[in-house]
């Protein structure tokens, strides 16, 4: 599998917030990596970073081998259409003046493609994501948030992206809306076979969608690993915890899970914690974790963790375990 | 965590005390310039004391209108019907004295978004003593007191020091548990939770959904949840109202629901939320096709029949009356019930 992007020590400050802090990920050809964090843990100015929407600390932003986050906003621009972004919003990320076919022709506009070639690729891209040809002449205000986020991402897709970056494109929707435009995405992605990153806190939409997770803690990597494993034997305690404080939607089973409730919140990103910087809500946590930064150490059998207490095997302690299964009695608290 | 809450009623968990707030035949219409809008139709519900009831439903099913209806908090353009009946005192036509009484003491709400419920400009101490001096009639030492042991209730540590903090000192999920605070401060009967955790991270949440368990089961209140969140009301809730284009579309016990949900909306947005895939199988997820329907008035038909797989003639002539599904235990309002008859729900979601 081919690389399409590739992130090297990724570094982002905005003054004194440490927002991203040396972090390095891969999205290979016709990949969903999903990029999982919790509000704070810096997920979305990666996003930004990759599409360059932001100018990273230090570090680089590899797309297709080229090194896009140190080239000039000139040399940038033939290498914009190899990457796109769908926002959380749609309300806010579509300019309520212009129609849908300005809005999703707009990127072809600005390559230089004259408007009667637009006009098909128009047409043709919104049939792809399930709209009639005459949405074209309609107005954000006069669409559902499904048909809104439709047109986003047939913005997104106008100009045959290599690399498709997806902030929380379903996050603002209802249940019912947020699945037909996850069975879009999956079936866009299969069809056309662009790599993706998926940013999301939605654990249940990664595990719907990503091929790979990468679990963000504070600006860090904490854990990366193949969906599979990360969702059956989660490796960093703050993975597991995520995973079991995540409610499912089955009463039977929701009732007799191990979860874990961390104590405390987010650190602040002004001052983030020495040592792992889940040393602070960690259940498990030794002295060593207080002082020494962990390493992202790849395991035997595939994907890397962030953890002391995580062996050279890959086997470590399960904070589910120290939980107990009973509703309304918890492990600690803030 | 120590207990405070003065007179402790042994209500168990699972709503077997008595009903507290009784609602019937409810009913919301709103007159805007463009016509009316009937955003509650006819809802009836109980919910008893220790019992946590969960309203479920999409944007735009009327159940945060409901939640604002039951003690008169809608703006002017509104016209509330039916009945809502708080331990008996009627809240329907209550004049707005009475109304302001009742709210605050016996019915307490939180919010979504603590920042814009909370005051930026006053400590959290002076906002909960508040509550407390209005509602309960506590002098400003007493109430000081009182406030400290009501942020411990709710899990906040060193709770002297965080009553002399402004709001934006606080964590999203810090100033949740304050809300919370000051909604069980007076030892309201029924507490109305609107979204109480849909601006927080799921760790965050886990910590708020376990203060809910824990007050419902030691204060005895009446908890009325309303959320979009299928997870979390598998998680809390101990009975369940799904609504749909503003009316009850299915009612019942929380195992029983889940398990046999008889209404095609219920089946529908459980088979929405997005599962495990298994490698090399193009599972999809379920989809609703369509939108919500705005009602301008009470229509004689199923207001989902146009969304709905099964839907026929009668269900677009004659409103379903909410009544026991075959094969369940709980109630369903639907002409043509799903999963009856060894189709399994749960085999129709997979196969659609």
């Amino acid at each position: 599998m081919s690389t399409v992007c590739e992130v090297v020590d990724l570094v982002k400050h905005f003054g004194p917030v440490h927002a991203v802090d040396g972090l390095s990920l891969r999205v290979g050809q016709g990949e969903v990596v999903a990029l999982v964090g919790e509000s704070g843990s810096g997920k979305s100015t990666v996003g930004r970073l990759v599409v360059r929407l932001l100018d990273p600390t230090s570090g680089t932003v590899l797309l297709d081998g080229v090194d896009v986050s140190s080239l000039s906003r000139r040399a940038l621009r033939p290498h914009r259409h190899a990457v796109s972004i769908v926002f959380q919003d749609p309300a806010s990320s579509l300019d309520p003046r212009m129609s849908v076919r300005d809005i999703v022709g707009e990127p072809l506009r600005l390559h230089g493609v004259r408007r009667a070639d637009r006009a098909a690729e128009v047409r043709r891209v919104l049939e792809q994501v399930g709209m009639r040809p005459g949405v074209a002449e309609r107005y954000p205000h006069e669409l559902s948030g499904g048909q809104r986020q439709r047109v986003s991402i047939a913005r997104a897709l106008v100009s045959k992206p290599r690399l498709l970056v997806a902030d929380e494109p379903t996050s603002a929707l209802d249940v019912s809306v947020q699945a037909s435009v996850l069975n879009l995405l999956a079936d866009l992605q299969r069809d056309l076979g662009f790599a993706c990153l998926f940013i999301t806190h939605d654990l249940a939409a990664v595990e719907y969608l990503a091929d790979r997770v990468v679990v963000m803690y504070l600006g860090k990597v904490a854990e990366v690993g193949s969906r599979k494993q990360i969702f059956t034997t989660p490796r960093h305690p703050y993975t597991q915890a995520l995973l079991s404080a995540a409610p499912v939607p089955d009463p039977e089973a929701q009732r007799h899970r191990n979860r874990v409730v961390l104590s405390g919140e987010l650190p602040s990103q002004l001052d983030p914690p020495s040592g792992c910087r889940f040393h602070t809500r960690c259940p498990l946590a030794e002295d060593r974790c207080r002082t020494e930064v962990p390493a992202l150490r790849e395991m035997p059998g595939g994907g890397s963790v962030a953890c002391h207490l995580v062996d050279d095997r890959g086997a470590g302690p399960d904070v589910r375990d120290t939980a107990d299964s009973a509703p309304g009695t918890e492990t600690s608290r803030s | 965590m120590t207990i405070t809450t003065t007179d402790l009623d042994p209500w168990q968990p699972g709503g077997t005390g008595m009903p507290l707030l009784q609602v019937r035949d409810l009913g919301v219409s709103f007159r805007t310039e463009d016509g009316s809008v009937q955003a509650v139709d006819r809802v009836s519900f109980e919910a008893r004391a220790g019992e946590l009831l969960a309203v479920v439903g999409e944007s735009g099913c009327g159940k945060s209108v409901m939640a604002l209806a039951l003690s008169g908090l809608l703006p002017g353009n509104a016209t509330v019907t039916g009945s809502v009946e708080l331990a008996g005192q009627q809240l329907v036509g209550a004049s707005r004295g009475d109304l302001r009484r009742v709210r605050g003491s016996r019915i307490a709400y939180i919010f979504q978004e603590p920042m814009t419920s909370l005051n930026p400009v006053f400590t959290v101490g002076r906002q909960v003593a508040e509550v407390l001096r209005i509602h309960v009639g506590m002098d400003r030492r007493r109430a000081m007191d009182r406030a400290a042991e009501l942020l411990d209730l709710v899990g906040i540590a060193n709770p002297r020091e965080r009553l002399k903090q402004y709001p934006h000192q606080l964590s999203g999920g810090l100033r949740q548990r304050v809300m919370i605070a000051m909604a069980v401060a007076a030892d309201p009967e029924v507490l109305v939770a609107d979204e109480p955790t849909t601006a927080l991270d799921v760790t965050v949440q886990a910590g708020i959904l376990d203060v809910l368990r824990d007050l419902r089961d030691r204060i005895g209140a009446a908890v009325v949840l309303i959320t979009h969140d299928l997870g979390v009301v598998a998680d809390i809730a101990d009975r369940v109202l799904v609504m749909y284009a503003g009316r009850v579309v299915e009612r019942g016990e929380i195992n029983e629901l889940f398990a046999r949900p008889r209404h095609h909306y219920t089946v529908g947005l459980l088979g929405a939320v997005p599962t495990a895939r298994i490698d090399g199988d193009e599972q999809r997820l379920r989809e609703i096709p369509g939108l919500v329907p705005v009602l301008e008035e009470p229509e004689p038909r199923c207001t989902f029949a146009d969304r709905c797989p099964a839907a026929d003639g009668i269900c677009r002539t004659e409103q379903p009356p909410l009544a026991i599904a075959p094969e369940s235990a709980h109630e369903a309002a639907c002409w043509h019930p799903a999963g009856v008859g060894g189709a399994d729900s749960a085999a129709e979601a997979v196969s659609s």
